[in-house]
């Protein structure tokens, strides 16, 4: 088959000493920010953009992908061990996870987590590796219609996620919109939202405003809670391995995560926390002693930290074929794309093949090596979570500024930086989500050039979108998903 | 329970926002050539949904239905959030103007400083330290080893 | 394989290269230079400077070379900067080119590329207008066709508005008598989605640098029907717009510019010192590898080509709508 010939090809790219050095890099900080509490995968690679001069394309990728995948693994060990989920997607393992903890079962928690990292991970990247060709060569007839019918699927998506309340998630998509209209209109070379500032022009900066959102906004939050301080460190106790016991009950969980965790993380706008819900409650309702949950079950870390690891590879398939990114974390990575001059979409996997390939071996050696990392190195990597919360928070501001500054050297942008913590901050105390904003940034200027485009391709037809049958068909699937969920809720009412 | 004002007031800094947000879209020229959506009409329409939205937002809060953690029964900030906050904002307004002044060094001293003073650190000479050593590992790092440019002259460095 | 080693090995190199002290063996004729680049590393620019940089080092020309790159809207955030903090500075030099006269238009900035002293012009690449492989469009007088009889019916892809490649078909428009406006002119960012709407088959023509299209052309999905420069790219067998009929030049320059308020004395010694990087072998071993054109001009002749160039620009984005 001619995807294993070309993945043979990446793994003896992804195997030579320099690349694997990369790749073991990536992973080492990647498990480090997912440690960390306050540091994604997303601020990480965004801080590292600016190095994308400086270091040949394949190696970057293979370094943010170490990243990526290790933030997963790591944000698990913090969820377990302190309670705190590094990022959205670790809630339920919290959950779960903390509690196994406390009842002496850290050992067995971080075990199943790692191993079902691993196992899904490994899945999750078959499947991409395998499912990518066949959507490149459906991609390949995608115009601008068709993408514009995508992007309206993914932004009908977000909203069917926006959290407790569907207005503030509303409020909170609208203005990541407006956000992404600011600076010279492609199509007509238009100001927009500029207020006669130079460095708005070329619109705001995805990487300083999810920086400024998500580490800034979490610092000031934090710092007005004035709880970072009380955060109780679980020791690791018990075997960190699984008994038979374990392996008996992690199994399925891990298997029924993936399946949830790849297709939704490849659906526009699925992301990682969806699939983790289902997972957890999927888990729940199969359990023969559901009252567990809640009190350290082991299917209930199990499931969902497969289903995010899944999730994970199942995201960067639209990614990578379509250029179209579905969580903020793959929005950076466009970015990251972008600044090489390579632009992710169906000709990526002919044009930068060997960039693809490679990028995909290292995706299955970085989950060995990341496998090896969090299991046996666990007690050096609960260290970090010792880092007294003055000097942490305060290493995050330094290291957010000093990235956001290293890249343009505008005192402005860094300006910008901390107005969207403010921003960020504000979205916190009153439940805003954050999340909808960096994908209404990204999404927003995408969806109207293309829509823009559309229009002239067709002189003005707006009857394009419908007719053209790909176009026409993802409309009525975006349709669709505006309706039922309607129509079934009322019916329950 | 009686609606506190802090919600009131984030819904009316969005209601202003979106007054700046239509009158930033009204005076988008409309462009050339013969497009039918051209480069306003975007930009028209989602800052008249977000107007729309902030006076939603707005009612909400009147009637009491924005949370706010301020609140939070189970969680509510430690007793000092406004002089904790204090710190913070004084951080986020001197970090970029010492940057602009006197370089990285400075910028990055008083921006950890600020946020570690936030985050309960009371030692200043231990919080000048750690800002000072941070600040040139970071500077290290970023500049030397990575070069990105933190600075052409980095000389504002005082050694 | 053997090009990912390849890059690693070129990267610990000038990594390596990066931290010796460089020795001075003659003087050079600069200590240090100070490099401005108005763009984001990695794009035309930078590669020009950083050329520059490679063969003036090579030489012996200048001791030491400093960079400052700062990216934006097609150079309108870095000149401003540029004009203002770098005035009088005798060893600074900015790498620019055509897309900032446009730029600089649609911005309606009072700054322009005439706000600072221009020392050389080094280098030009020719626009290539293509279709898809499989179109019915097959020759360069099918397409005219096309034009004349209704341009809002060919739809043609290219890079943001107002940039050279919307302005090529702003002219070819004009001398086929048809109004600019009428263009069916499809902005993409960047080369990437541009080439798959073109190959897609989704617009009917694409105009971009040859450079861009460059490997869909050699792969045989792309037709190349003519170049826009003032004669045939080296190498490459398309015809020019002239060669088919159509009165229409244009190409993407780029130029080296020195800092407002030099001394005419130190305007001099920049362009001594551009006319003998120009004379190295480092320099033409760089031209050919890039396949950049040789287009030197500088002094008076080069002023003259710029107040050409900005006059022609500002005419056909007047023509475009584009500008007032």
């Amino acid at each position: 088959m001619d995807a294993l010939a070309h993945l043979a090809q990446g793994f003896s790219n992804a195997l030579q000493p320099a690349v694997l050095m990369y790749g073991f890099l990536g992973c080492l900080v990647g498990t480090l920010v997912g440690v960390l509490p306050g540091i994604g995968p997303a601020l990480t690679i965004a801080l590292l953009l600016p190095l994308t001069f400086k270091v040949p394309a394949t190696a970057m990728f293979v370094l943010f992908a170490g990243i990526y995948y290790g933030a997963m693994y790591g944000g698990s060990t913090t969820s377990i061990l302190l309670n705190t989920p590094g990022e959205s997607a670790s809630v339920m393992t919290a959950l779960e996870g903390n509690r196994m903890a406390r009842r002496g079962m850290a050992g067995p928690a971080l075990a199943t987590a790692a191993i079902g990292s691993f196992i899904a991970g490994t899945i999750g990247t078959i499947a991409l590796t395998f499912f990518s060709p066949l959507i490149v060569e459906a991609a390949l007839l995608f115009g601008p219609a068709e993408y514009f019918s995508l992007m309206l699927l993914a932004l009908v998506a977000v909203t069917s996620v926006l959290g407790n309340s569907l207005l503030r998630g509303l409020v909170s998509l609208n203005l990541g919109l407006l956000f992404g209209m600011v600076g010279v209109d492609l199509q007509t070379g238009q100001h927009r939202f500029a207020f006669g500032q130079a460095e708005l022009l070329d619109g705001l900066e995805v990487t300083i405003v999810a920086v400024g959102l998500f580490a800034v906004g979490e610092a000031m939050f934090m710092a007005w809670k004035g709880h970072a301080a009380e955060g109780k460190v679980e020791k690791i106790s018990g075997s960190l391995w699984l008994d038979r016991d374990g392996w008996r009950r992690s199994w399925k969980p891990w298997l029924r995560g993936t399946l949830f965790g790849f297709p939704i993380g490849a659906m526009p706008a699925g992301g990682a926390e969806l699939p983790t819900l289902l997972s957890y409650y999927t888990e729940k309702k199969l359990s023969k002693n559901p009252e567990e949950f809640g009190n350290g079950a082991i299917e209930g870390v199990a499931g969902p930290e497969a289903a995010n690891n899944a999730a994970a590879a199942g995201v960067l398939m639209p990614l990578l074929t379509l250029g179209i990114p579905t969580s903020a974390t793959a929005a950076i990575l466009l970015s990251a794309f972008t600044s090489y001059g390579i632009a992710p979409g169906p000709l990526l996997f002919q044009q930068q093949a060997d960039l693809v390939w490679t990028l995909i071996a290292s995706l299955y050696v970085g989950n060995v090596i990341l496998l090896v990392l969090n299991l046996p190195l666990v007690g050096l990597w609960v260290q970090l979570l010792r880092i007294p919360a003055p000097w942490l928070y305060g290493g995050i501001i330094l290291i957010s500024t000093a990235g956001v500054y290293g890249a343009s050297s505008s005192v402005f942008d860094v300006g910008l930086l901390y107005a969207f913590g403010l921003i960020g901050f504000v979205m916190r105390r009153f439940d805003f989500p954050v999340a909808p904003m960096v994908m209404g940034l990204i999404l927003g200027p995408m969806a109207e050039q293309s829509m823009r485009q559309a229009l002239t391709i067709s002189a003005g037809d707006f009857a394009t979108f419908a007719t053209r049958p790909i176009s026409g068909t993802i409309l009525a699937i975006a349709a669709l998903m505006l309706i039922v969920p309607r129509v079934l809720r009322s019916r329950n009412a | 329970m009686t609606a506190s004002r802090a919600p009131l007031l984030a819904a009316l800094a969005l209601a202003a926002l979106a007054g700046l947000a239509v009158w930033g879209a009204w005076s988008i020229p409309q462009g050339p050539g013969f497009s039918t959506v051209g480069p306003r009409d975007f930009p028209l329409v989602l800052s008249g949904m977000l107007a729309v939205f902030a006076i939603a937002a707005v009612v909400q809060a009147l009637r009491g239905r924005i949370p706010d953690e301020a609140h939070n029964p189970d969680e509510p900030p430690l007793a000092g959030a406004l002089a904790r906050m204090s710190w913070m904002i004084a951080g986020m307004l001197l970090a970029p103007l010492g940057l602009h002044l006197f370089g990285f060094f400075a910028g990055g001293v008083i921006g950890f400083a600020t946020v570690a003073r936030a985050f309960g650190a009371r030692n200043w000479a231990a919080i000048i330290g750690w800002a000072a050593a941070s600040t040139i590992v970071v500077w290290l790092l970023f500049d030397k080893v990575l070069t990105l440019k933190l600075g052409n002259e980095l000389l504002r460095l005082p050694f | 394989m053997k090009t990912t080693r390849r890059e690693f090995l070129m990267t610990a190199g000038a990594l390596g290269a990066a931290t010796l002290p460089w020795p001075a063996y003659a003087a050079p004729m600069f200590d240090s230079i100070l490099m401005f680049v108005p763009a984001a590393p990695g794009g035309g620019w930078d590669g020009t400077a950083r050329a520059i940089e490679q063969a003036c080092k090579s030489a012996e020309l200048v001791g030491s070379f400093q960079f400052e790159n700062v990216g934006g809207s097609g150079g309108m955030v870095g000149l401003p900067r540029f004009v203002n903090q770098r005035k009088a500075q005798a060893n600074a030099l900015m790498v620019a080119g055509s897309v900032m006269i446009g730029a600089a238009i649609s911005a309606k900035s009072p700054i322009g590329i005439q706000s600072v002293v221009p020392i050389a012009k080094l280098t030009e690449e020719s626009g290539v207008v293509v279709v898809p492989a499989n179109s019915p469009i097959k020759s360069f007088a099918e397409l005219v066709a096309a034009f004349k009889a209704d341009p809002r019916k060919v739809p043609v892809a290219g890079g943001s508005a107002g940039g050279t490649d919307h302005i090529l078909l702003g002219l070819m428009l004009k001398a086929l008598g048809r109004n600019p406006k009428e263009a069916a002119y499809v902005a993409f960012a960047g080369g990437g989605p541009a080439n798959a709407a073109i190959i897609g088959g989704q617009v009917a023509a694409g105009i971009s640098g040859y450079s861009e299209f460059e490997e869909q052309i050699k792969g045989g999905r792309m037709r190349p029907l003519a170049v826009s420069g003032e004669s045939r790219i080296p190498g490459v067998s398309v015809p020019t717009l002239r060669e088919q009929g159509m009165n229409v030049v244009s190409a993407n320059w780029r130029g080296v510019f020195g800092a407002p308020g030099i001394q005419p004395a130190q305007r001099a010694a920049l362009e001594k010192l551009i006319a003998a990087m120009r004379d190295t072998a480092g320099w033409k071993q760089i031209l050919t590898t890039r396949r950049w054109a040789d287009s030197y001009q500088a002094g008076s002749a080069f002023e003259k080509y710029i107040a050409q160039d900005v006059t022609d620009t500002l005419g056909v984005m007047k023509d475009l709508g584009l500008a007032a």
